[in-house]
């Protein structure tokens, strides 16, 4: 065990480390023109290998961010341990290591909570939730009351692993009836009857009910572009106690172009109405925005955008906040421990699309900074000291 | 005994192996019902000026020479907007929807290959790689009544959303035209000879009255529109001729015939009366030149289509209006009527061929028109 202690504790581990560190972020930027900033942080750091596909098997090449990472972390708290003295000399090294120690920390702690949403809304719009463009659920949605909806959301990855789900709802009654996933593609084109080139997935063998047996499905690999989008697919039986409410083809497709497609709906044996919808990852908030106006100047004679701003109406559902907030360009809203970004303006479908995000550790990084900058500062402070006196007792001598 | 700091590095090793490993987690929740969003400007498209990627700074539509076109009943016009010249939804099954915008705007607007890339990279496809003129899939060029007609027929491509797109360029003068049927791709399958058979009816001419335009119409306001007033007080008489069949009275309408033409084609007189001048002759003769898509009137003594005469005391103003030449033409022969405070019309409408073999028997119908 000590001489373990002793390995985590070397200042080699270190340098080998730092070493990796360098080669995984240059690795890594070469491939963010290929795979975009998304998919360098989901293959690269927020993973202990890096796995690289040859020939259809998946191969171990690199230790990835969480692992080189980590392991400095380790080496960093064992090596202090180990020399920790607590004497004035050594403070300023100290607050610097512990700095470090806190900017890792705070890449841990961001990896773990940060959350990423879009808050997309024309003016005259109110939302109280963001969505997850990354991250899709399938949202059973029992509409039968007029005042709310009451929702059970499943996360994609379990309509992956394919387990039959028993459900209950908000008020801990069971669903009438248990989920059974079918099959999941994580991204699939949907065609239509028109437009289906042999070879393709036929919607009637996905689906016995709803849109699917009409459409044909196209699994498609998945995408870590900027700029691209991955829609999921997913085939999903709702069985109820003694019989089934038959075999739904839902596409997230179905749910971003509402104008193409209806939404798919039946009604349960106690006369309850349910609809499906495989969906952006909703996170509903205390309050709400309402876009009053969003404005686009650009510089005149020019399609150069000049500004872009967003007045919204911030309301919480306490009463205690209402009032008008002005989001633009490099000053964001900040509330309730989540900061909104002005991302893009005049998209297709919204006038304004904010970024939301959420991660109650992004003070980490400032202090971490300025904790190595103040020991680097008392450090290269006392050794200037002890310098200038050393030189003014030896020119007095 | 090992110091308790010698178990510090394992639980910060352990701390980072539990960041790999979150497990998914169903929720139920109960949440308001979801409203659904405004259509933003440009009706769900972005407003788009042609080579301006995607800005909306104001854009110089163009004026100068129209074109003029017949959209089928079941495209529902929208109301105009300052940037377009038309739009219309052209709905599917399943509350599906696919949009036409028409706009104008001056000069060639980058050229043909620039604006048929534009089209191409609202569905994220990739420029086409020729020059002008030159064959390209999707692209054809057609000549139509005098206009130069380039249709373009792009689907967009997996994995981007199923979208199709069927549009016009047509240079007209000193400016260019762009006719752009988008939507799902589904829906425009089955509504491509539709936008076909449109195209075949654009032509110079004036665009049809939009919708944002045109007077408030009583004769063509349906009947759930019960709340304007007819008009009250006495009633003008008059003697229909006998082929003539009278159809019920609404509470819209004073009286309608069916007025018959050749192979069973007919046309339909009704009567209305409102309280009022309805906004004056001139309004109610633009009015009905926008429903046979004629351009309207700055006044209505310069033009030949409209005569006065008088008869026991009744003052008729007397239109006769030929639409433009279109695969069913349509003309109305109409006549106003000041009476008293109110306004009568008596209008003859239907497929040119009916109104021109009943243009007689209407005249001859209105000398019987009489005050009590």
């Amino acid at each position: 065990m000590a001489s373990l202690f002793k390995i985590f504790a070397s200042l080699r581990l270190t340098v080998v480390l730092l070493a990796l560190s360098i080669v995984l972020v240059f690795v890594a930027t070469l491939a963010q023109t290929q795979l975009g900033v998304w998919g360098v942080h989901q293959q690269y750091f927020h993973t202990f290998i890096v796995w690289k596909n040859i020939k259809g098997v998946s191969v171990p090449v690199f230790p990835g961010g969480y692992l080189v990472g980590g392991l400095l972390f380790v080496n960093l708290v064992t090596a202090h341990l180990q020399r920790f003295k607590l004497t004035w000399r050594k403070l300023g090294i100290h607050l610097a290591h512990a700095g470090v120690i806190l900017l890792l920390l705070g890449e841990l702690l961001s990896g773990l909570w940060q959350q990423e949403f879009q808050l997309k809304f024309n003016e005259g719009d109110t939302k109280n939730y963001a969505e997850n463009s990354r991250d899709f659920e399938l949202a059973l949605i029992d509409t039968t009351s007029p005042g709310y909806n009451e929702v059970v959301a499943i996360p994609a990855a379990l309509l992956e692993k394919g387990q039959p789900l028993p459900l209950t709802n908000s008020q801990g009654q069971a669903l009438p009836f248990t989920v059974i996933p079918r099959a999941y593609y994580p991204n699939a084109d949907i065609r239509g009857p028109a437009q289906q080139p042999p070879g393709e997935l036929p919607g009637s063998r996905l689906a016995t009910t709803g849109l699917g047996p009409q459409l044909s499905v196209t699994p498609l690999p998945f995408t870590y572009s900027d700029d691209e989008l991955n829609l999921p697919v997913a085939s999903v039986e709702l069985m109820g106690k003694d019989h089934s409410f038959g075999t739904w083809l839902v596409s997230a497709y179905f749910y971003l172009a509402p104008k193409a497609f209806s939404p798919q709906t039946f009604t349960d044996d106690a006369g309850h109405s349910w609809q499906l919808d495989l969906r952006p990852v909703r996170d509903y908030e205390p309050f709400s925005l309402t876009l009053i106006k969003a404005s686009h100047d650009i510089y005149p004679g020019s399609d150069i955008p000049k500004n872009f701003s967003s007045r919204v109406r911030l309301t919480s559902a306490d009463g205690r906040e209402d009032s008008e907030k002005l989001i633009y360009m490099n000053a964001p809203l900040r509330y309730n421990g989540m900061t909104f970004y002005q991302q893009q303006m005049d998209t297709p479908d919204y006038k304004s699309v904010l970024q939301v995000v959420r991660n109650p550790s992004w003070k980490l990084p400032y202090i971490s900074c300025l904790m190595v900058a103040g020991g680097l500062l008392w450090q290269f402070g006392l050794s200037l000291v002890t310098f200038i006196s050393r030189r003014k007792s030896s020119a007095a001598a | 005994m090992l110091p308790l700091r010698a178990f510090l590095p394992p639980a910060a090793a352990l701390l980072f192996l539990v960041a790999g490993c979150r497990e998914p987690k169903v929720t139920a929740y109960r949440a308001p019902k979801d409203v659904p969003s405004t259509v933003p400007p440009g009706g769900g498209t972005a407003m788009t000026a042609p080579g301006g990627g995607g800005m909306t700074a104001p854009v110089p539509v163009a004026g100068g020479e129209e074109l003029a076109w017949t959209a089928p009943s079941d495209w529902e016009a929208k109301p105009a907007s300052a940037m377009r010249k038309a739009t219309y939804a052209i709905h599917g099954d399943n509350g599906t929807e696919a949009e036409l915008s028409v706009t104008a705007f001056p000069g060639t607007v980058g050229g043909e290959l620039a604006n048929l890339n534009r089209w191409r990279g609202q569905l994220q496809l990739a420029p086409l790689p020729l020059p002008d003129g030159e064959a390209a899939a999707g692209v054809t060029h057609l000549d139509q009544a005098g206009l130069k007609l380039t249709l373009a027929d792009f689907s967009s491509l997996p994995p981007a959303l199923l979208q199709r797109m069927l549009g016009v360029i047509v240079p007209v003068g000193d400016n260019t035209w762009f006719f752009k049927l988008s939507g799902p791709a589904a829906l425009l399958d089955q509504k491509k000879e539709a936008f076909l058979a449109f195209v075949k009816t654009i032509r110079p001419g004036a665009a049809p009255v939009a919708p944002t335009v045109s007077v408030i119409p009583p004769a063509t306001m349906p009947m759930a529109s019960t709340g304007v007033p007819t008009a009250q007080g006495k009633d003008l008489t008059w003697t229909a001729p006998g082929d003539w069949s009278a159809k019920p009275a609404s509470a819209m309408r004073k009286a309608t015939f069916g007025v018959p033409g050749d192979n069973g084609a007919e046309a339909e007189l009704s009567i209305t009366a409102f309280p009022g001048d309805v906004g004056g002759v001139l309004a109610n003769l633009n009015r009905w030149r926008g429903q046979v898509q004629l351009p309207p009137l700055a006044d209505d003594s310069s033009t030949p289509d409209v005569t006065r005469f008088e008869q026991v005391g009744l003052k008729f103003i007397l239109a006769d209006f030929t639409g433009a030449p279109s695969a069913s033409p349509q003309r109305i022969l109409g006549a106003i009527v000041p009476v008293g405070d109110a306004t009568w019309f008596f209008k003859l409408s239907g497929p040119t061929v009916v109104i021109e073999k009943q243009k007689t028997a209407f005249l001859t119908f209105l000398k019987t028109v009489k005050a009590p």
